[in-house]
């Protein structure tokens, strides 16, 4: 198991007073929360820095983890990996404070579980739920779709580490993998609610619902807007200027485009419905980009040299020199 | 552990009472009201909601939660993310 140092992930030091704690806290939780920072590992980092806080929040918790210390720290740089010391859970009883909304109850690392985890591993707060009931809580998670999926629809598995209930009512956290359904048409932003596979319930009451954000992984070819697509297409120089029906992709196979003549750099040429798929679909939206050959032929150094004497043409006549 | 599972998509065209909104983000009635006072989120035609409103109450849910916001803050918040994102996503066309 990693040994994790909390006071490096806040920033703070050792000798941190609880407001220096509260504030690094405050500042990361601005930057990095998943609803403002939507940078691929801001999420990751966000839960790593609740869990932080969590425990150097928590003078009960943070005089139990300074304790370990870097005797811990110092086996884990030794590549001998984490180990809680004999005795840990016997000694040390934690009591779960209301975390807050996003960072949910559980997703917290191993090495937290092991040192202050056991939710409902037995304990005064088990026996006073025994009959009271809550409906699980619901859980969001952001899911990586293809936007080329969108055409024909996919089944994409998922792993989300969740909290399950095991047979004697413990809350543990399990890595459990669900193929979803992308259905046909989906586009960017698209919530999917899986029923019932949010957070367990307490007592008996249904679990909460599941809801998958719909994020496009990146393309190397489209960019989507809603239902239309964006595609940069490279022409010819002779293309732009005389016109030419050219074959453009689509995740759909290849269309004929009519390039018009005398077009120009960034030029926007719209296919209408060849977009993402749907009732009303989405326009592909090709802008154009003039590519030159290079003139590495006595050939084609021949045809520059007759187009700069015989075309009168100043790219920088409006520049005044 | 592999299986199959009920999904359905937050349809934009299924509206929603605002008591059915309530029930299905676990909120009261009155907290979806006064959203809708500061136009963080605007029904429909009459007092129905789109499905896909249930996102933004999740979103906005979190952010009072997590930051202690009131609910201008709320919508202060909600407004300068989406300017974020039309922004990103103009640097990204032009890109």
């Amino acid at each position: 198991m990693e040994y994790k140092d909390y006071y490096k992930t806040l920033g703070v030091a050792k000798t941190a007073t609880p407001e220096d704690i509260k504030k690094a806290f405050r500042q990361l939780a601005r930057k990095f929360h998943p609803d403002i920072n939507k940078e691929a590992g801001a999420e990751a980092k966000f839960k790593e820095i609740n869990e932080a806080n969590d425990v150097l929040a928590d003078p009960e918790k943070r005089k139990a983890y300074d304790e370990l210390g870097s005797a811990a720290a110092q086996a884990q740089a030794q590549g001998q990996g984490f180990r809680p010391p004999p005795g840990w859970s016997e000694q040390h009883h934690f009591h779960d404070r209301a975390r807050p909304g996003h960072a949910g109850t559980a997703d917290f690392s191993d090495f937290f579980e092991e040192l202050f985890g056991g939710r409902g591993r037995g304990g005064p707060r088990q026996q006073q739920q025994q009959d009271f009931k809550m409906r699980g809580e619901d859980s969001h998670a952001r899911i990586a779709v293809n936007l080329r999926d969108s055409f024909a629809g996919a089944t994409r598995q998922i792993s989300l580490r969740v909290p399950e209930m095991d047979a004697s009512g413990n809350v543990v956290m399990k890595d459990r993998v669900l193929q979803v359904k992308i259905p046909k048409g989906i586009t960017e932003g698209k919530v999917i609610r899986l029923k019932g596979q949010g957070g367990p319930g307490f007592g008996g009451a249904e679990a909460g619902d599941l809801y998958l954000e719909v994020q496009f992984a990146p393309d190397d070819l489209y960019r989507a807007e809603g239902r239309d697509l964006y595609l940069t297409l490279p022409v010819a120089p002779w293309e732009a200027a005389l016109g030419a029906s050219v074959k453009v992709p689509t995740p759909d196979g290849p269309i004929m485009l009519r390039v018009p003549e005398n077009s120009t750099e960034g030029r926007e040429l719209r296919a209408k419905g060849k977009g993402l798929p749907g009732a009303d679909p989405g326009d592909l939206i090709v802008k154009l980009k003039i590519v030159w050959p290079p003139a590495t032929t006595d050939k084609a150094r021949a045809l520059y040299e007759q187009m700069a004497k015989d075309m009168p043409f100043d790219p920088r006549a409006k520049m005044g020199v | 552990m592999t299986q199959a599972h009920h999904i359905s998509l937050l349809d934009e065209d299924e509206a929603l009472s605002r008591e059915e909104l309530a029930q299905l983000c676990h909120v009261e009635a009155a907290w979806i009201d006064e959203l809708a006072s500061h136009g963080v989120i605007t029904p429909l035609a009459g007092t129905r909601f789109s499905a896909v409103t249930i996102t933004t109450l999740h979103k906005a849910r979190r952010l009072e939660q997590d930051f202690a916001l009131n609910i201008p803050g709320v919508a202060l918040a909600l407004d300068l993310l989406d300017e974020i994102e039309r922004l990103r996503t103009e640097l990204r066309r032009r890109g």
